[in-house]
């Protein structure tokens, strides 16, 4: 899974939020590390939604404009917990490795 | 602010321009506090270009580009097939030596017509004979300026007839794939093609012709029309030497000959699309 990805679907486990908020969210989420801009934000929401991992909760009217609020299916909540213990246990495997470096060598 | 995400933006969907191009254009604002940026607008460029192409392709990113690669290749392998065969030609009929590279773009544009009728091969035999048919075959009586002409307005004709006949036979079309793939791989010519013939018209002429229409024109006949502005916009580039310059002793009536041309290949298939209320 992209990262971009991983942080669209963590920033959307707290309750639905629009495009701007999905952003926001996984930036902070991520520490700064992931910061989206509108064309690739768009562009994963797009698949996520073809995916099935996510939905259109709503559409919203702000001063007159459309907003839709993207939620998380169940499907894409067992995505990005699968991703989670993956990454989890990738990060214990090389943390071991590192601490048992001088033994190996 | 919003005015330059807007123009990007001219390159999703017409749908879905219409139904999320305002969220779209809201966020990139937001994002970046109200300021216009560069990054933004390329990245909704980006996302605008692969809307397209997956909405063209039936959703698959590796078959758009899969397509795009092939269409390139058949489009290059076409146009190098006419540019050796105009040389072998020049071997036996002396000519005017710039007509040689000249062929290339008339053909391509009409074998971007056979493209978007699905691929017929008839047509890019007719084409590409009658092309030739045109410069090589028709020996004028009079003059080389009377023979130039006189073949440039049979290839305007010729070009003409066969962009109605493309655009008479795409409106039927309900899945526009193939015209999706011809504008990628017109744009990769373009692009690959540009750095070859930089200062050469035709060459600025169809790469400037394949960035406007990436911007600006949906997967639809249209496109025919933009590799005609190309042709058009080639020809009337030209005029500014009638009034000095290398080709200063020019004949008038080879220049008017010229505004025939131009006025021919975007004139006819225009009013095929307005009888098929076609909006251009």
């Amino acid at each position: 899974m992209r990262e971009a990805s991983y942080f669209i679907l963590a920033s959307l486990t707290g309750g639905p939020l629009h495009g701007y908020g999905v952003a926001k969210r996984s930036e902070e989420l991520s520490d700064g590390r992931v910061r989206l801009s509108s064309g690739t934000l768009y562009g994963a929401l797009d698949r996520l939604v073809d995916e099935g991992l996510i939905e259109v909760a709503n559409e919203t009217v702000v001063e007159g404009r459309r907003r839709r609020n993207y939620r998380i299916t169940d499907a894409g909540r067992g995505a990005a917990n699968a991703e989670a213990a993956r990454l989890q246990s990738a990060s214990k495997a090389v943390s071991r490795s590192i601490k048992l470096g001088p033994a190996l060598a | 602010m919003s005015r330059p995400y807007r123009f990007v933006l001219r390159a999703l969907p017409d749908e879905y321009r219409r139904t999320h191009g305002d969220e779209l254009v809201d966020t990139a604002l937001e994002l970046r506090n109200g300021r216009w940026s560069l990054r933004e607008s390329a990245q909704l460029l980006t996302h605008g270009l692969r809307t397209r192409a997956l909405t063209a392709t039936g959703g698959s990113g590796r078959a758009a580009v899969g397509q795009a690669i092939m269409t390139t290749i058949e489009l290059i392998a076409i146009g190098m097939v006419v540019l050796m065969t105009a040389w072998l030609f020049e071997i036996k009929v002396p000519l005017m030596t710039y007509a040689t590279k000249q062929w290339m773009i008339p053909v391509i544009a009409l074998t971007g017509a056979a493209l978007l009728t699905r691929g017929r091969k008839p047509i890019i035999v007719m084409a590409t004979v009658l092309t030739f048919a045109a410069q090589f075959g028709v020996r004028w009586p009079s003059s080389s300026s009377r023979e130039f002409a006189a073949a440039i307005t049979i290839q305007a004709v010729l070009i003409a007839v066969a962009g109605t006949w493309a655009v008479r036979q795409s409106a039927a079309r309900t899945h526009p794939a193939r015209s999706a793939v011809l504008l990628i791989g017109l744009g990769l010519v373009g692009i690959l093609d540009s750095p070859i013939m930089l200062g050469n018209l035709l060459g600025i002429s169809l790469l400037a012709g394949t960035v406007i229409g990436l911007l600006i024109a949906p997967w639809d006949p249209r496109l025919l029309l933009l590799a005609m502005c190309a042709l058009v916009w080639n020809q009337l580039m030209m005029v500014p030497f009638f009034f000095g310059g290398p080709f200063a002793d020019t004949p008038t009536w080879v220049w008017i000959s010229r505004v025939v041309f131009a006025a021919l290949v975007l004139a006819l298939p225009t009013l095929a699309l307005r009888r098929l209320r076609i909006a251009i």
